[in-house]
């Protein structure tokens, strides 16, 4: 990677490393606050009449989930009785620990792509990618941790393992990967945006503990702009137009001017979130 | 509007329409899963909780969503005239929140108060994106951005508006299914600001950035929603729909040159293009 680490490509970094730290820093509170809030609620008889109720209400798919996993004898201890509280808030553990899977399965993924021989060249465009995948490995890095706090912090385990589903397709892809091409990367690349996406999205819609909604949210609106930028930069490297991947950081502003229409919208081709590739939360769970 | 004609373009038209015919498809294929499933939520709410109401006929009408489509289009059209009207005009508000866009019929009360705040703020948020982007649309041939109007700017203002205008349209599903009152105005906070900045842009750039800044408030409403609502219909709303307008800020940002995904979490303050999470005392 040291064509990468070219003057300008440092200053993206050096720009990029100032706005992480930053990010980290306006989340400090926020999960401050969690660890905070978490403490309270579950010292609180209320807190469990309330979790029951949800349970009522809103978490059929995850408990549903709890009981398959407990049904093949994977989850040990949740197999036994349990009150709904209890359940209730392990669901969201597992939830926690299935993000982590699926971030540090980006993570290896992307971390991959950039030994590639085809993603050290000085192409604008290549080194655009290269970039691309560089900050957006970083950015799942402080995904995966942030999920694993929050997990730890409920009383799960830390998970340090990668996807349990996607992991063995990733593996099966790399040589082709190896022999092929940027597209290759990116196609690999958007399978993994979009699931991280979906499960996030069905996340909050499922999750009991509204800190834990809010952590997938503030999240899921980073993958999600991945996914955007995945999409238009497959569509142009498709369309022959490599000139047009490009940033000022790693060569030169794009040139409004010279994108084709499509390019407006190839991007965004969902108007809501479709949730079809969601992993369910006891996928990636640690047993 | 001047479309492009310098022939310098290498990427070929068919090639990437090709690649995203599916794109109107998928549009249809969610858009319905959506309005269905927030008005169903809310149906289904009611009878569990009031067995003997009469139900909300109308929320699931067809008809009502073509109803809706048209109040967001009345939204845009209001706002454009008055954003393109001479000064007397445009001092004046565009529209009047809490008139004809608001209230709660006597027997909504299955929602908490507070969800239904947020939603009609989010509402609110959304139908100034459609005027914003309608108003672009509109006075981009009249040169007001510069002598050329890049078609990509164009084809993302006239997808990002439909988007929006949908994206209303399910924020009032929810409402409209929970036996509240459609939110059709803009949000009255921020309508007479953006107007304003609207009249003073000269650029594609600037466009850009205004949009920009919308988005981005938009999405950072929305996430910040996602650890205070306690409805399910109004959850499944913003996690459907925050994703989309934060794809809409990426692209914006590319658009401008920036590295699209600064952030590594969402924002929830303000930023030099956000105005941050908005509160819902926006709209009281």
């Amino acid at each position: 990677m040291d064509k990468l680490d070219v003057g300008e490509f440092r200053l993206l970094m050096e720009e990029s490393q100032d706005l992480q730290v930053d990010a980290m820093r306006s989340m400090k509170q926020p999960l401050d606050a969690i660890v905070d809030l978490g403490k309270e609620r579950r010292a609180k008889r209320a807190h469990a009449r309330l979790r029951r109720v949800e349970v009522d209400h809103g978490r059929r798919r995850l408990l549903a989930g709890i009981g398959a996993a407990g049904a093949l004898g994977v989850t040990g201890a949740w197999a036994l009785p349990m009150s709904s509280a209890a359940a209730a808030e392990d669901a969201d553990i597992m939830a926690l620990q299935t993000a982590v899977s699926i971030e540090k399965l980006a993570i290896f993924t992307y971390k991959t792509a950039l030994t590639l021989p085809y993603l050290q060249t000085d192409k604008v465009a290549i080194k655009t990618v290269a970039a691309f995948a560089k900050m957006t490995m970083a950015q799942h890095t402080e995904h995966a941790a942030a999920f694993n706090a929050r997990a730890k912090e409920l009383g799960g385990a830390e998970q340090t393992a990668t996807s349990p589903k996607y992991t063995p397709i990733v593996q099966e892809m790399l040589p082709a990967l190896k022999k092929g091409g940027p597209l290759d990367v990116i196609a690999l690349a958007i399978t993994l945006e979009d699931v991280a996406t979906s499960t996030y999205v069905q996340n909050i819609q499922d999750v009991g503990d509204p800190q834990v909604r809010l952590l997938f949210g503030t999240v899921v609106g980073v993958e999600s702009q991945h996914l955007a930028i995945l999409y238009a930069v497959q569509a142009l490297l498709k369309g022959d137009a490599p000139e047009l991947v490009t940033l000022k950081a790693t060569g030169d502003a794009v040139n409004a001017a010279k994108l084709p229409a499509a390019a407006g919208s190839v991007g965004i081709p969902e108007t809501f979130k479709k949730t079809d590739l969601a992993s369910p939360p006891e996928e990636g769970a640690v047993k | 509007m001047s479309p492009d004609t310098s022939g310098e373009m290498q990427i070929s038209e068919a090639q990437l329409r090709a690649m995203t015919a599916d794109m109107v498809e998928m549009h249809h294929a969610t858009f319905p899963r959506m309005y269905a499933a927030l008005t169903d939520v809310g149906a289904s709410l009611r009878r569990q909780l009031r067995p003997r109401r009469v139900p909300n006929l109308g929320a699931a009408d067809p008809a009502r969503r073509r109803l809706l489509f048209t109040g967001s289009g009345l939204v845009a059209g209001s706002l454009l005239l008055a954003a393109c009207g001479d000064d007397d005009e445009a001092s004046q508000p565009a529209a009047t929140p809490g008139g004809t866009g608001t209230g709660q019929t006597p027997a909504a009360s299955e929602m908490s108060d507070a969800d239904a705040s947020m939603l009609k703020l989010n509402a609110s948020l959304e139908n100034l994106a459609v005027f914003a982007y309608g108003a672009a649309l509109e006075a981009a041939p009249k040169g007001q951005f510069g002598k050329t109007f890049p078609d990509a700017v164009a084809e993302f203002a006239k997808h990002a508006m439909e988007q929006h205008a949908d994206h209303a349209t399910a924020f009032n599903a929810a409402l409209t299914g929970a036996g509240q009152q459609a939110y059709t105005d803009p949000d009255p906070a921020l309508a007479d600001t953006v107007k304003s900045m609207f009249a003073k842009l000269d650029s594609v750039t600037g466009l850009a950035t205004l949009a920009l800044t919308l988005e981005n408030t938009a999405g950072a409403t929305y996430v910040k929603q996602m650890g205070e609502l306690a409805s399910p219909e109004a959850l499944s709303a913003v996690a459907t729909i925050a994703p989309v307008e934060r794809q809409h800020a990426a692209i914006l940002t590319y658009v401008l040159g920036d590295y699209p995904i600064p952030d590594t979490f969402v924002k929830f303050g303000e930023t030099k293009t956000s105005l941050g999470a908005r509160p819902s005392s926006d709209i009281a």
